[in-house]
């Protein structure tokens, strides 16, 4: 085997145990690795079950995973995964954590936590030794004085030697938030799909590895050469301006030039606040620029800070997705104004995303009067800072309002609906329990088609989205092979690329025929695990496989204003998407495409499907 | 031209961006493969956004070379860095405590000491980080007289000053 | 003796295909530019040409028929 260790680690926090399972290549070559094998780790395991697993119970495991590119492309990615407490289905949450690289030197492909600890733990990784340790005192700690502690405790067990990589949650995670992040250096969120929530009901603080060895042996190590160096140089050549502004470029691009930057809670999608922009947020708040992850030069990562009322607050660029859903889609257009309120998520522990989603929906219906002070405790209003950090808290720490906005947007509505007595789901801006990314589709401008969240198997992740043709880049087998293999979405080269890169690490020989395929089993899996659903809500295809109301509604501002998503067209191309995929025009994958992807053995979810 | 002008490199923390690229150079250079431990130089990020580069400085007074009970290492003619002779080294690690910043590395599955050799006098590491263009490390002319023991504080120390000072931002 | 040069451009999933004729041979980062002039790109820097499998440099000039699939780099964020 090249690329990878064929070991995953199982820890068990119930019974204190852990072992080594050792995993056959020819599973790496259907799953490849990340996004794939977490999900056939969880059929296989859990398959039988799904309906009735709680995600936030001990029987839900936490999965940590690389692929066979981890550490050897540019780039470092993990994949965080389980059963999601957000679409009961199975999200590949990414994340950059050095975390990775570690693991894999550390000589396993995967960490795999059961159970659950009674008391705060935190997990130590070092080569063969595992160790779970006592997290009492690290329990309740926020991001910051964490990442400050965890250094000091490194600092005194391994003196001059340079300390382990981490994962670790936030007070969100502790109260299981659905909207919770598993986090890491700070800034970096793996936010969909809501693990951190899954990590806190396991009383796991912390994970932290070192790895000694060397990464797997490369089955062509001269190719492996020649395409490394040559994408480092591609990158740093075609990104250069990417690394000079990152992700925050898109508070101008998508807001401004592509109408599809959400503005509050997705009432508009297009503003020209030029201050809201790279040039804006560079200005007022970069301390450093740029900031990298293991392995890259591409570098879009840069560190702001702002000040108020003397507190520090610290973050990222903010990344794109921060800066939309913690600026303008809480009416939010001042750089320190998001990154302050970015700076607070990440040091709860929370999702940017989903968080911000939620708070956008609960100050829309204040604004409505659907929500009053009563409910809330004091008042609502678009860019409002100050309330919408107390409402952060109130969420982080489930007090208040924050008890049932802590259940995330959909389930949040859900109850709100029932307490008030009327419909409030169509005020939610998010596909089967997961809050769309800050990518619009109305205007047709930005990267995703029409079907993008409604035919996701990973709903609303803007970083998983649906597509046409499938057997291209623009479809989410794409984003399937790219979290399998595991590779950061920014550094794409494109598919003969990858593909390449692939069989010099692996030896593989796939053909691209080979990797689209293995895209098509990993989403074919998902799809009937997330159809599976339960316990606590379902999905039915004809109803849930849409975008949310306000994606029909015309665009009101902006030059392409009126402009709105075109519901025939959705069914058209859906209809096109499903077919394409070998599945029933319900979605439901056909039995003759299993048997074709291999997954012959899985056909047994299949009648559980069509019973229920 | 002088003899004793020797190649150094100089590191800015400041430039860095903690994509340890400098490592992954270092370890397929020497090993051919990707290595992080074995790499002689290090990347220590502590606190986010302020990474340290900690590599070998050639001290003047070369108290490792002058500490090995078995005469395992010695210094190169031409680069003035330190040379391992891999058949003497036995990893008794008196090289490594007597290093004011424990640089020289021992790592499991290598049979001597790592410690850098300015790779003949074109450090990968540093090339790596110029083709990127971040350019935290660069080859300078070696200091003279001590002063290039300034660059050895404790990466920890030295990234817990600047994530205080420039991310946070002072008191 | 120069002969036409005719490049066509496409990105998987959008139904806007832009064919460029020249008497001379044209540079990718025209052909971008003009493709995203006509099919509402405008960030030069989220895509590249990809002609069999192979990135092309903004630098590089093309001669003669080719068909270049545009592809999408940077997708979201």
């Amino acid at each position: 085997m090249y690329g990878l260790n064929g070991r995953i680690l199982e820890v068990d926090l119930t019974t204190n145990n852990y072992r080594v399972v050792e995993v056959e290549e020819k599973i790496y070559k259907l799953f490849m690795g990340g996004r794939g094998l977490a999900t056939y780790i969880l059929a296989k395991t859990l398959g039988e079950k799904w309906r009735l697993l709680d995600p936030l119970s001990p029987e839900n495991p936490l999965i940590i995973a690389t692929g066979p590119l981890t550490g050897y492309y540019p780039g470092i990615k993990l994949i965080v995964s389980g059963k999601s407490p957000q679409s009961n289905g199975v999200v590949g949450s990414a994340i950059s954590s050095e975390l990775a690289v570690e693991l894999k030197a550390a000589g396993y492909d995967a960490i795999v936590v059961k159970g659950a600890s009674e008391k705060p733990v935190y997990l130590y990784i070092e080569d063969n030794r595992v160790e779970i340790r006592d997290a009492s005192d690290l329990w309740g700690l926020r991001g910051r004085e964490l990442i400050e502690k965890l250094v000091e405790k490194a600092k005194r067990e391994h003196g001059l030697e340079r300390p382990p990589g981490h994962l670790y949650i936030g007070p969100a995670g502790e109260n299981l938030v659905r909207t919770a992040a598993v986090m890491a250096k700070l800034a970096h969120a793996s936010g969909y799909g809501g693990y951190g929530a899954v990590m806190g009901s396991k009383k796991l603080k912390a994970i932290l590895v070192k790895g000694n060895n060397p990464l797997p042996r490369i089955y062509n190590p001269e190719k492996f050469i020649e395409l490394r160096q040559q994408a480092v140089k591609t990158l740093v050549e075609r990104f250069a301006r990417f690394r000079q502004w990152g992700t925050v470029s898109g508070t101008w691009y998508h807001g401004y030039h592509t109408s599809s930057m959400p503005i509050k809670n997705w009432q508009e999608e297009w503003h020209d606040n030029k201050e809201f922009s790279p040039g804006g947020f560079e200005s007022k708040t970069w301390v450093k620029n740029p900031w990298a992850d293991y392995g890259c030069p591409t570098a879009c990562m840069k560190l702001s800070r702002t000040i108020a009322h003397g507190d520090k607050y610290v973050t990222d660029g903010p990344d794109y997705e921060m800066a939309a859903y913690l600026g303008t889609n809480l009416g939010v257009f001042k750089p320190e104004d998001a990154v302050r309120l970015s700076a607070v998520a990440d040091d709860l522990g929370l999702c940017g995303i989903q968080t911000g989603n939620v708070v956008g929906f609960a100050i829309e219906l204040y604004e409505k009067g659907l929500l009053t002070k009563e409910d809330v405790g004091y008042e609502l209003k678009w860019g409002d800072v100050e309330a919408i950090e107390k409402l952060l808290y109130d969420i982080a720490y489930r007090r208040g309002i924050g008890r049932i906005l802590a259940e995330g947007v959909y389930r949040a509505a859900l109850e709100l609906s029932r307490v008030k007595n009327t419909d409030l789901l169509k005020y939610t801006v998010q596909v089967k329990g997961i809050g769309i990314g800050a990518h619009g589709i109305r205007s047709g401008l930005d990267y995703p088609q029409p079907i993008a969240y409604a035919c996701s198997v990973q709903g609303g992740d803007h970083t998983s989205v649906a597509g046409l043709p499938v057997k291209s880049t623009e479809s989410e087998a794409w984003a399937a092979i790219m979290d399998s293999s595991v590779v950061c979405m920014f550094n794409d080269l494109g598919d003969n690329f990858i593909l390449e890169y692939l069989n010099a690490v692996t030896g593989w020989n796939y053909t691209l025929d080979d990797l689209y395929n293995t895209g098509r089993r990993i989403l074919t899996l998902q799809r009937i695990l997330l159809l599976l659903g339960g316990p606590d809500v379902t999905w039915n295809p004809l109803e849930h496989d849409d975008n949310p109301p306000r994606f029909y509604e015309p665009l009101p501002t902006g030059p392409y204003k009126g402009r709105a998503t075109d519901k025939s067209k959705v069914l058209e191309l859906k209809a096109k998407y499903y077919a394409e995929l070998g599945w029933d025009e319900k979605g439901v994958p056909r039995e003759e495409t299993m048997d074709k992807l291999g997954l012959g053995e899985f056909k047994n979810l299949l009648k559980q499907l069509v019973q229920g | 031209m002088s003899e004793k002008r020797r190649i150094w490199i100089l590191i800015d923390p400041l430039k860095c961006t903690g994509c340890r690229l400098c490592e992954i150079a270092c370890s397929l250079k020497h090993h051919g493969l990707i290595w992080p431990s074995a790499s002689r130089i290090q990347v220590y990020e502590p606190y986010p956004g302020a990474p340290v580069p900690v590599v070998c400085v050639q001290c003047h007074d070369y108290p490792c070379v002058n500490s090995c009970p078995f005469g395992a290492l010695g210094i190169d003619e031409k680069t003035g860095a330190v040379v391992v002779y891999e058949d003497k080294c036995t990893l008794c690690g008196t090289c490594v405590q007597a290093c004011p910043l424990n640089i020289p590395r021992i790592v499991p599955g290598l049979r001597s000491v790592q410690i850098c050799d300015l790779c003949g006098g074109e450090p990968e590491c540093v090339e790596t980080c110029e083709l990127v263009g971040y350019h935290a490390l660069k080859i300078v002319s070696k200091p003279e007289g001590g002063v290039e023991k300034t660059l050895l504080v404790d990466p920890y120390y030295k990234s817990k000053e600047i994530y205080e000072r420039i991310i946070l931002g002072g008191k | 003796m120069q002969s036409k040069t005719r490049i066509c451009l496409k990105l998987a999933g959008s139904e806007c295909t832009l064919c460029i004729e020249s008497s001379n041979c044209i540079s990718i980062a025209y052909a971008l530019d003009k493709y995203m002039e006509e099919c509402g790109r405008v960030d030069l820097e989220h895509i590249v040409a990809v002609e069999g499998g192979r990135i092309l440099g903004l630098n590089e000039v093309l001669c003669g028929e080719k068909e270049i699939t545009v592809v999408r780099l940077v997708r979201g964020g």
